[in-house]
């Protein structure tokens, strides 16, 4: 029955993939599937993907939750003939051994339970005193030390128990008279030293899919403790008995606030907890490594955009049918400046520097799900509207969890714009492995001192510039600044 | 009777076997010194001197010195072995085994395997190990566990003058490559050594020290550390057997196993690397053949798994000393 039950595991969707979470379930219970028919959607770092059916059949069980984050491989359905019996299935589920080894094992296994271990130590210690020995009168006598190539340990015994090592033959190396030599000679003889160690079996280890040791797991189910509450600190991001050990301990309340009394407790603050969707988990790691490992720096610069504005109503006036955006210009005036600039259109990845030929720009998109950063391929060779319509078509894509890897992953500038919330100016965190990244500020009309002392009003907006220091300094990043100010200001380089 | 260095000692050895047996002979780098340049010849008698009065008495056909290639002359004691001579070959840091590995690890160890007992191949080759020189990296290191890995090859590691000759006639008549580990820092040690010759069994260790409460597994000049960490313990009132165990292959493994049956406790100290070293060894032969006579858990003196400093505070800190092994053992009582 079993070869018409097939395992539906967590597919592998690009090299970095380890883990991956179903979204949604495309098939209900006892639906039937073909092949090349969806079956779930699964969520990997900032991407959705659709799992196909590669059998047929009815799929009978959902092992994952939807949301919950499994290693590649794992067991997240099955699927079988609507005839397979439930118990099938059920014994296919607790027998299945995914290929990263990680399994649930039945609760009996065979073989474990049949390891000894020894209990108790040997009760003839010498530390403990007089062994009980019943020495054959063949074997007692006195030797000449000298004489008799044998172990310390044999002649100290020898000498403790008074027996001649001359009547004994060794079995050691260069024919020496080892301690074994003497118990075994005193056994064949008919006498005794000291009875075996006693041996218990040991318990036997029950299994599950947690990644945990078999000690962990044992301790938790003895104090009632759900794992996935415990923090792993184990190798492989292992629970270790040690995790488990802490737990209790926090988990104890300690003297002091068990005889507190109750009414002084305050009100508890009602809260909810949920673990990090893959997509925040990601921006977590990638900026927070960031933020640790690059030497941040900023500059920051007004630029008065009046220019820009009335050249981005001149295009819509002339009819174009695709919006431009200022964002759009900004893209197009980074892409321009960093062409000057190639030493700051790098990656760093900590050891080498790569310097690019072309500006990938990546624009910060904010999600209801976290921020991804779609990337503008070769913005230096690109026109505005061929920006703006590129712009368009990524941003939607994000919006649908429909990007494609290559879509945001690399890039070698970031631009991340936050003046459409009001923003007046911002610092941001470089994404890795690029090596600076522009905040924009929004556009707001402004009093200043110009020409004469005089006084002015003009759109401005500020812009700031993080870059990491190991790799770019300040009179670098300022350089490629005020090259890219310097085309805001003369927007009609933009179009050539 | 007589108080002799190592380096006498050995030189000693060199003599007694050289007139005992005309297939003995010398080979290595300026073991004689000043052989096709203007120098004095046997000025030094090797760069540390264990060679000394050797050509004098036995003229150079049998005290040889070759040019600066271990493949070459390494090779060349190889083949003189295996078809009927005892060369003793001096390689001048073990270091340098990298130089001509295949010639011990595919020739030497595996000629009498391979051709079925017809062959065999009684070389010995002597080499300085250990640090505390501020020698550097590349002349520092204590190797004997990559010889030990490798089947066919004897490696002994003598820990006092006594030990060195009877270990080192012992390994010139044996019938077997040898590898013969002289810690560099001990040439000037001094120590009872008897005139007349005498053999000391290879694989058999010797209790330097004996007490029941912790047993010290060591080699080389490690013993001498270890003896010394005992007699201070022995003061606190913690009685160590240390265990000299002389050879690394083969392995006295009884006499660990005895000692530990008795104590219940395990300190292991060694020069070398610790992956794969001599000390995970031993303790890997406590947790396989002696886990029931275990009290507590095996504690490991070994140099961190790092490249030897230049540097010579941080040298200092590299190799195990005698308070790092009084705190090993009293974390075995912890």
């Amino acid at each position: 029955m079993t070869n018409s039950i097939h395992a539906i595991t967590m597919p592998k969707l690009g090299l970095s993939m380890t883990e991956g979470a179903v979204v949604e379930w495309r098939v209900d219970i006892g639906g039937e599937v073909k092949p090349g028919e969806l079956i779930a959607d699964i969520e990997t770092s900032k991407i959705v993907n659709e799992l196909e059916a590669q059998v047929s059949g009815a799929l009978r069980r959902t092992v994952v939750e939807t949301g919950v984050e499994v290693p590649v491989g794992a067991l997240i359905a099955v699927v079988a003939d609507a005839d397979v019996p439930d118990a099938s299935i059920d014994s296919f589920i607790s027998r299945y051994t995914g290929d990263d080894g990680v399994a649930s094992e039945p609760a009996e296994a065979p073989g474990i339970s049949d390891v000894p271990e020894i209990q108790e130590e040997r009760s003839s210690s010498p530390a403990t005193g007089q062994p009980s020995a019943a020495i054959p009168e063949s074997l007692l006598g006195d030797y000449d030390p000298q004489a008799v190539f044998a172990s310390h340990h044999a002649h100290k015994l020898a000498r403790r128990l008074g027996i001649n090592l001359a009547a004994i033959s060794g079995t050691g190396r260069a024919g020496r008279i080892s301690k074994t030599d003497v118990e075994d000679a005193v056994k064949v003889a008919g006498g005794s030293i000291a009875p075996a160690p006693a041996v218990v079996p040991k318990p036997a280890a029950t299994g599950g899919p947690v990644r945990t040791t078999p000690v962990a797991r044992r301790l938790a189910k003895q104090h009632g403790i759900d794992l996935s509450d415990v923090q792993p600190t184990g190798t492989r991001g292992r629970i270790t008995k040690g995790d488990v050990l802490r737990f209790i301990d926090r988990a104890q309340p300690t003297a002091a606030t068990a005889a507190m009394p109750a009414t002084e407790s305050p009100v508890p603050n009602p809260f909810h907890e949920h673990s990090l969707s893959p997509v925040r988990k990601v921006i977590a790691d990638r900026l927070s490594d960031s933020k640790r490992t690059a030497p941040h720096f900023r500059l920051s610069v007004d630029v008065i955009i009046d220019k820009l504005l009335e050249l981005r109503r001149d295009i819509e006036q002339g009819g174009s049918e695709t919006r431009v955006s200022v964002n759009d210009m900004l893209v197009r005036a980074a892409a321009l400046a960093l062409a000057q600039h190639p030493e700051v259109n790098i990656q760093f990845d900590g050891q080498a520097v790569r310097g690019f030929a072309h500006a990938d720009i990546a624009v910060a998109v904010a999600l209801d799900e976290g921020l991804v950063t779609p990337i503008v391929r070769r913005a230096d060779q690109k026109g505005l509207i061929e920006i703006a319509g590129e712009l368009a078509g990524l941003v939607e894509r994000a919006r649908i969890g429909k990007l494609m890897p290559d879509e945001f992953q690399g890039g070698t500038f970031t631009l991340s714009n936050l003046g459409m919330f009001g923003i007046k100016s911002f610092d941001a965190i470089i994404n890795p492995p690029q090596a600076a990244i522009m905040a924009v500020g929004k556009a707001e009309r402004r009093l200043y001192v110009g020409e004469g002392d005089s006084g002015r009003v003009a759109t401005f907006m500020t812009v700031t510039l993080s870059c990491d220091h190991r790799v770019i300094d300040g009179a670098m990043g300022a350089g490629f600044l005020q090259t890219f100010k310097d085309i805001l200001h003369h927007p009609g380089r933009l179009l050539l | 009777m007589a108080q002799k260095s190592f380096r006498e000692a050995i030189n000693e050895a060199l003599h007694e076997e050289m007139a005992r047996d005309d297939t003995v002979f010398v080979i290595g780098e300026d073991i004689a010194g000043g052989t096709g340049g203007d120098g004095e010849e046997d000025a030094w008698g090797g760069v540390m001197g264990v060679t000394k009065g050797l050509l004098g008495r036995f003229g150079s056909n049998r005290v040889i010195d070759t040019p600066i290639s271990e493949m070459s002359y390494i090779g060349a004691a190889v083949g003189a072995a295996a078809t009927g001579m005892r060369p003793v070959a001096e390689l001048m840091f073990c270091d340098f085994a990298g130089c001509c590995f295949d010639q011990l690890m595919n020739q030497a160890a595996k000629l009498r395997y391979m051709l079925g007992g017809q062959a065999k191949v009684p070389l010995v080759v002597r080499m300085q190990c250990g640090g505390g020189f501020n020698a550097a990296a590349q002349h520092s290191q204590t190797l004997h566990a990559l010889f030990t890995h490798i089947p066919g090859l004897k490696v002994v590691m003598p820990s006092n003058p006594r030990d060195a000759k009877g270990l080192l006639v012992e390994a010139i008549r044996d019938d077997d490559p040898v590898m013969f580990m002289e810690h560099k820092f001990m040439y000037d040690d001094k120590g009872d050594v008897p005139d007349e010759p005498y053999t000391i069994p290879l694989g058999i260790a010797d209790y330097t020290r004996d007490g029941e409460d912790v047993t010290i597994c060591a080699l080389g000049r490690m013993v001498n550390l270890s003896n010394q960490a005992a007699d201070e313990l022995a003061k606190e009132g913690i009685a160590c057997t240390v265990v000299d165990l002389r050879c690394t292959s083969p392995l006295d493994e009884e006499s660990v196993l005895e000692s530990l049956e008795e104590t219940g406790r395990l300190v292991i100290v060694d020069e070398g690397y610790p992956r794969c070293g001599f000390a995970a060894d031993v303790a890997a032969l406590a947790a396989r053949s002696g886990f029931g006579y275990l009290k507590a858990p095996v504690q490991t003196v070994t140099p961190p798994h790092t490249t030897i400093p230049f540097a010579p505070i941080l040298e200092e800190l590299y190799i195990p000393d005698v308070d790092r092994i009084k705190q090993a053992v009293k974390a075995t009582l912890a």
